[in-house]
Formats: structure tokens, C-alpha cells, sequence
């Protein structure tokens, strides 16, 4: 008898270790100011993975970061900035994790998981902030695992 | 219980799985020979590396000069994800792995075992995950890794 041994196969997986996947469709890049990403609903939420991928090269948007502004309470920066209009098209954006990390890569290419084991999201919005104004796309994928009964995340 | 195999709720295949993702096993082969050889494809979409476990299997001789790993993307700009450190006299039994942390060397730095990832993984594109070397000669090597599928259809295979 020949046994399976892995018994949880692809994306079950993905959920089992990461959380629900969610995917914004690919849009244009804030400008000049905050984009809402994702909403965080009904109660406070852990991040595991964000990834932003660059389907449209980035003009001169500027320096580029991430917010959870919640509807109560002080909004925190998920990362600090980082010049954005160095990257290739389909190259990927993500955090560490750590407030005070700049958004990864530093320039271009891939992106490592958070060296953290996720952010936690208050009720409130997931925003993607822009210094200046300009051309280019991103498709935004975050898996994410709801900390509160009823708590979960849509497409903002 | 003095084995340590635990109460055998989950096994240990299913629990490496359930914990780390799926393992995927490239049997030993001879060191790229001053350039770049490719390990594993990523094919049908993105999946998060978990762990990468290189053992060397046949002492790496003195003049292989560094070695280092790189996603390299079929569409999308190549990362090194784990720059060079020099492996040479590498003996059979020492293992190298990597950090995940962006421009992080290889590990470890001279001689022995590796830790795990200091990340959740590496996100890694369609495409390629490859081995380099900038130096020639001999030395064998084989490398474990575990991956967590992260779109629908993507899966990794043995190059």
C-alpha cells in the first residue's frame, strides 16, 4: 500500500499556513497621496503577506509606503518609504514587517516573507501612499487571518 | 516515551508538510562550473520558498571560488537571494542554506549547518531558481527544500 503523505495539497495549504488569500485587480498607483487597498472588517486581523506586482511600470511617483489607518485610533505606518519608480515591470513589492523597514526590494527584483510573523490590521483601511503623482500599475495579493470572530478583509 | 517520536497523531511527512509546505528532493550533482546551473523551476505562478537545505555530498575543491543562489524570472528582474560566499574545501557533510533577508550571504559563513529562514520565505516568480559558482573543479551537492504553493496551479519542479 502505497501511502499519501501529504495530505493537504496546494492551495489548502497556502490557507493552512498563510491565511485567506485576497486579490485586488490590477489598478493605478496612488497619487499624491493615499489609495485604500484593502478594508478591514468586523475586527482586528493578522497580515502574513502582502505582494505588490508591477504590471505597469512606475512613473515618477516618488517615495511609496504602506498605512493601516484604522477608523479608531493612530494610523501606523507598515514600512517606511521607498523610492518606487526604480522597478521593472513585474517585479514585486512587499514589507518586512517592521515599521521602520523600508518597502522591499530596494530597487528591483523579488521579495523575501515578513521577518515578522505578520502585521496585525485594526478595523480601519490598508493604504498604499504616494509622494507624487504618475503612471503605473500594481496588483496587490495579501493572505491574512482573521484575530476576531467576524473579523475579515475585502477589496477596498 | 523515551524514542521521541511523539504520540503519532500527525506523522512526520504530513506534519513537515502542514508546517514548512511541500518537499521537494534534487538527488546530488556536480557543482556549476564558473557559472550558473538551474536547481528548480517555478511553473504556473508564485509559491513561497519555506526552507532550502544544500548538503554536500563530495568535498568541493580548493579553487570552486563562491557560491550563491538567484530567482531568476521569466518575466521581471533577477534577485540573488542568497549572495556569494567562498565554499571551497567544503567538506562532504556540511550543509549551506540561506536567511531570506534581502542581500543576506550565504550560510554559513565558513564551515557547518545552517539555520532556518530569519523570514516567513522567499517569494519566488515563475521561472527559475538557480545555483552558481565562479570558480571550477569538483564537489557535489544536493539541496531539500519545502514550498507553500501561493497561486492557484503554481508548483515547483526538480531541474
Amino acid at each position: 500500500m502505497v501511502m499519501d503523505l501529504n495530505y493537504m495539497h496546494g492551495m489548502g495549504l497556502s490557507t493552512a499556513l498563510l491565511g485567506i488569500r485576497l486579490v485586488r485587480p490590477t489598478s493605478n498607483v496612488a497619487q499624491t497621496g493615499v489609495l485604500p487597498l484593502f478594508n478591514i472588517v468586523g475586527g482586528n486581523v493578522r497580515m502574513t503577506l502582502i505582494i505588490g506586482h508591477i504590471t505597469t511600470v512606475l512613473g515618477a511617483v516618488g517615495n511609496m509606503s504602506l498605512e493601516d489607518t484604522p477608523t479608531t485610533g493612530t494610523m501606523e505606518v507598515l514600512c517606511a518609504v521607498v523610492a518606487a519608480g526604480t522597478y521593472a515591470q513585474d517585479d514585486l513589492l512587499g514589507i518586512t514587517g517592521i515599521p521602520a523597514n523600508a518597502m522591499v526590494p530596494a530597487a528591483t527584483g523579488g521579495i523575501p516573507g515578513m521577518t515578522t510573523r505578520g502585521v496585525n490590521l485594526r478595523v480601519g483601511t490598508l493604504n498604499q501612499r504616494c509622494s507624487a503623482s504618475s503612471t503605473g500599475q500594481i496588483q496587490w495579493t495579501v493572505w491574512y487571518i482573521p484575530l476576531e470572530v467576524g473579523a475579515y478583509m475585502s477589496v477596498a | 516515551m523515551t524514542t521521541g517520536t511523539g504520540r503519532g497523531w500527525v506523522n512526520q511527512f504530513q506534519l513537515q508538510t502542514l508546517t514548512m509546505g511541500i518537499p521537494l528532493l534534487r538527488a546530488a550533482t556536480t557543482l556549476p562550473q564558473t557559472g550558473a546551473v538551474t536547481i528548480f523551476n517555478i511553473v504556473g505562478g508564485r509559491v513561497l520558498l519555506t526552507s532550502f537545505i544544500g548538503e554536500c555530498t563530495v568535498l568541493v575543491g580548493g579553487a570552486n571560488g563562491s557560491m550563491s543562489f538567484e530567482e531568476t524570472p521569466t518575466a521581471g528582474t533577477m534577485e540573488i537571494i542568497a549572495t556569494a560566499v567562498v565554499v571551497n574545501n567544503l567538506p562532504a557533510g556540511d550543509q549551506v542554506g540561506m536567511t531570506g533577508i534581502d542581500g543576506a550571504a550565504l550560510v554559513p559563513a565558513a564551515a557547518g549547518n545552517t539555520p532556518g529562514f530569519q523570514t516567513m520565505g522567499r517569494v519566488l516568480r515563475i521561472g527559475t531558481l538557480d545555483w552558481r559558482m565562479t570558480g571550477n573543479g569538483a564537489g557535489e551537492m544536493s539541496f531539500a527544500i519545502t514550498y507553500i504553493p501561493l497561486d492557484d496551479g503554481a508548483y515547483m519542479t526538480i531541474a
